[in-house]
């Protein structure tokens, strides 16, 4: 954006470091808004997705009588948690009761910034893009225990402990994943990842496609990226409260519904993260050859990147209704027996083979053989 | 909604406020699991496929903080009643109760001669609408959150009464 | 360490297979379209059985008034009060039946000695507001009196002094609740 900014009115170099200033804080004041407010609209289409997909795998239907098909039922829920009494429990710890939900949203939307939607609609291009979303989501399970320690509930605490080591430990096969995965474009920056799949029918050269490892460290990225998230099969922090309580027991209203708008933005995130380093990004399948105007094809691209996010999350929510929930000591097993042990290896066995093949794919390696 | 209740005049502009305010109310009506007997089970089969709760915004949530909607289904004991009195407490307003089926309306079978069920939970609680019924068929149950949605949407919240 | 590890790939492999077999399951349901099998309710109302016992109805003038019904109640949910009229005939004067109160076990309809008197209907919608609402009126009401000192005014057992024919309508409460229910 700063790029955008200097491009349009470049000849405000030379102006007052005043104005300058002030037109860079005007800029980031747009974009944020912007930003935040396709988050929320993709938010707010989130919970009735997630209604509509669970009533279609349950062999029922969801929300239809609100609006048509249902379509306002986010906009009625939305109200209606803004409407409700707002409670803080007499003995709770005032100010991280009240902070922590703002803390859990701020985390999970500032990871919208280093994306990169097309070619040159961006927020920010940032080089380490990558180790920048990694580092802010780990921020959530910060504050999920700040939320559970200030609620004065005894279950609220049980639910954040189980938290803040499911996202902790879950944190590992995850950066482990995405090492064998950036090891091949040799950069973090998200704009070059998506460059090097570039070519190749905008298919083939799609870093899932690389090496039979990076194949195997999409599935491990997939399942932890879901534990991160506190998705079923792994969500026993927020979804305890089916059994006892989780850690959003004591909160009423928009306090709530700010921790329930920030699973949906992780999920965005993690789909994201999977869809530029695996998939492509914005890279449009078959016809990225053909000529066309600039704005179509920025479009496309827009288009596309969103196509697989939503197909990533569309698997999210099919994962959830179909799988039981683990229990805690099952979810840590999982992680450091299994999770952790194959990631190990499938990173040397990444390595070993850009080593080998000095960073070819499979693709590159068989069209040099069969087409010269 | 604290400053602005009941105190605003009535025109085109404030009920019409008013009527969207309470249109977002009764589409979203959700109910806390709270399931003591036999009326739990019908309760547990209206929110199932056959007869889908969620076509109404209706969603289940475990706990009272983040309800607004207690379905009494089953027996209550004077051990029970402490509780579901603390429960109801913990619910922010605006907040509703239906109590469902004989159990909840009036103490049900246990009615002359036990010493140990609550009879009627309106001794405790403000009921809204009660289903009658041993158990009541959960389209009753759903007639029942539809008049308690015609309830809703009379109320004036904005408007002076 | 080798029998915690045992099967460690094997568990790993079972693992793998069930989930993609579940998804498998599921995503038939999801993505094919109407296989759903809700029944949207106020729409489409599906038909109780033959012996569906829904609200209960009694065709007061075929009643005689023996208050089986009442006495064999466990919750005492039938108010049964009865006058005898000119020709030596219990008459039903209130009849009353307390719906919130009803477990609809049906022993009041076994108790009751006339064919088709007391029985049950298919009716099952029928929630309210107050608890008042719910009780059903099915009595006849007093009998119109001419105006008597107190002294004289009949007691339940002697006949009652110029009352109506029986076949014409009784005034009285009962009047338009007995319309309403009865249908």
């Amino acid at each position: 954006m700063i790029e955008l900014i200097n491009n349009i009115i470049g000849n405000i170099h030379s102006s007052t470091p005043m104005i300058r200033w002030l037109v860079y804080v005007m800029v980031i004041v747009i974009s944020s808004v912007i930003v935040l407010s396709f988050a929320l609209l993709y938010e707010g289409f989130a919970t009735y997705a997630e209604r509509k997909v669970a009533g279609d795998i349950q062999a029922r239907i969801g929300p239809n009588r609100v609006g048509p098909y249902g379509l306002l039922q986010f906009v009625a829920d939305g109200v209606k948690l803004l409407l409700k009494e707002d409670i803080i429990p007499f003995y709770a710890d005032k100010w991280l009761f009240i902070i922590a939900p703002y803390i859990v949203f701020t985390a999970s939307f500032a990871a919208f910034v280093p994306l990169s939607y097309s070619d040159h609609v961006y927020v920010a291009n940032m080089n380490v893009g990558v180790l920048y979303i990694i580092a802010v989501s780990s921020v959530v399970s910060m504050a999920i225990l700040m939320g559970a320690w200030g609620s004065n509930n005894k279950w609220s605490l049980f639910g954040g402990m189980r938290a803040v080591a499911q996202i902790v430990s879950y944190e590992i096969p995850i950066i482990l994943s995405l090492l064998a995965a950036i090891i091949i474009p040799s950069s973090l920056d998200m704009k070059d990842i998506i460059l090097y799949q570039s070519g190749g029918l905008g298919i083939f050269r799609w870093i899932i496609f690389n090496n039979p490892f990076t194949l195997l460290a999409f599935f491990i990225y997939f399942t932890a990226a879901i534990a991160e998230v506190n998705r079923t099969p792994f969500d026993i922090p927020e979804a305890e409260s089916e059994l006892v309580a989780g850690y959003h027991t004591e909160y009423t209203g928009m306090r709530f519904a700010f921790f329930f708008m920030a699973e949906y933005g992780d999920m965005f995130i993690v789909s994201a993260i999977a869809a530029t380093l695996f998939f492509g990004g914005w890279q449009i399948p078959f016809i990225n050859g053909v000529a066309m105007p600039l704005w179509l094809r920025e479009t496309l691209q827009v288009v596309v990147f969103l196509t697989k996010i939503f197909v990533l999350i569309y698997v999210m929510m099919w994962i959830r209704w179909t799988l039981p929930r683990l229990r805690v000591d099952q979810l840590m097993e999982l992680c450091w027996k299994y999770l952790t042990p194959i990631a190990f290896f499938d990173l040397i066995g990444a390595s070993v083979w850009v080593l080998l093949f000095n960073g070819k794919g499979v693709y590159d390696i068989l069209s040099a053989l069969f087409v010269h | 909604m604290g400053v602005l209740e009941d105190r605003l005049p009535e025109n085109i502009l404030f009920t019409t406020v008013d009527k969207f305010l309470n249109w977002s109310k009764k589409s979203s009506l959700w109910y806390m699991l709270f399931a003591t007997a036999c009326c739990g089970i019908e309760l547990m089969q209206t929110g199932a496929s056959r007869y889908d709760l969620d076509r109404f915004g209706a969603v289940f949530r475990a706990t009272p903080r983040q309800s607004d909607l207690m379905i009494v289904a089953g027996t209550i004991t004077h051990k029970m009643a402490d509780r579901v009195k603390k429960l109801y407490a913990q619910m922010p307003s605006p907040k509703y109760v239906i109590a469902m089926g004989s159990c909840a309306n009036t103490g049900g079978p246990f009615y002359k001669d036990s010493y140990a069920v609550l009879k009627g939970v309106d001794r405790i609680i403000p009921v809204d609408v009660y289903v009658p019924g041993c158990p009541p068929k959960p389209e009753a149950l759903i007639e029942g959150i539809m008049k308690l949605q015609e309830r809703i949407m009379e109320k004036k919240t904005l408007v002076k009464k | 360490m080798t029998e915690n590890s045992k099967g460690y790939f094997k568990k790993m492999l079972d693992a793998v297979k069930s989930v993609f077999t579940g998804l498998g399951v599921t995503i038939g349901y999801g993505v094919s379209p109407g296989r759903e099998v809700t029944q949207q309710y106020p729409e489409v109302k599906r038909e109780p059985y033959d012996r569906f016992r829904g609200k209960l109805f009694v065709d007061i003038n075929i009643c005689t008034g023996c208050t089986a019904c009442a006495r064999i109640c466990p919750v005492d949910a039938i108010v049964l009060k009865t006058v005898r009229d000119e020709n030596k005939k219990l008459r039903p004067v209130v009849f009353d039946i307390d719906n919130a109160r009803c477990i609809y076990c049906g022993l009041c309809v076994e108790a009751c000695p006339v064919d088709n008197c007391l029985y049950f209907r298919k009716e099952y919608e029928f929630s309210s507001y107050s608890k008042d609402e719910l009780i059903s009126h099915f009595g006849l009401g007093e009998l119109p009196q001419p105006d008597k000192p107190a002294a004289d005014r009949p007691s339940p057992d002697m006949p009652a002094q110029a009352g109506p024919a029986k076949d014409q309508p009784v005034q009285g409460k009962t009047d338009e609740t007995r319309k309403e229910e009865g249908k």
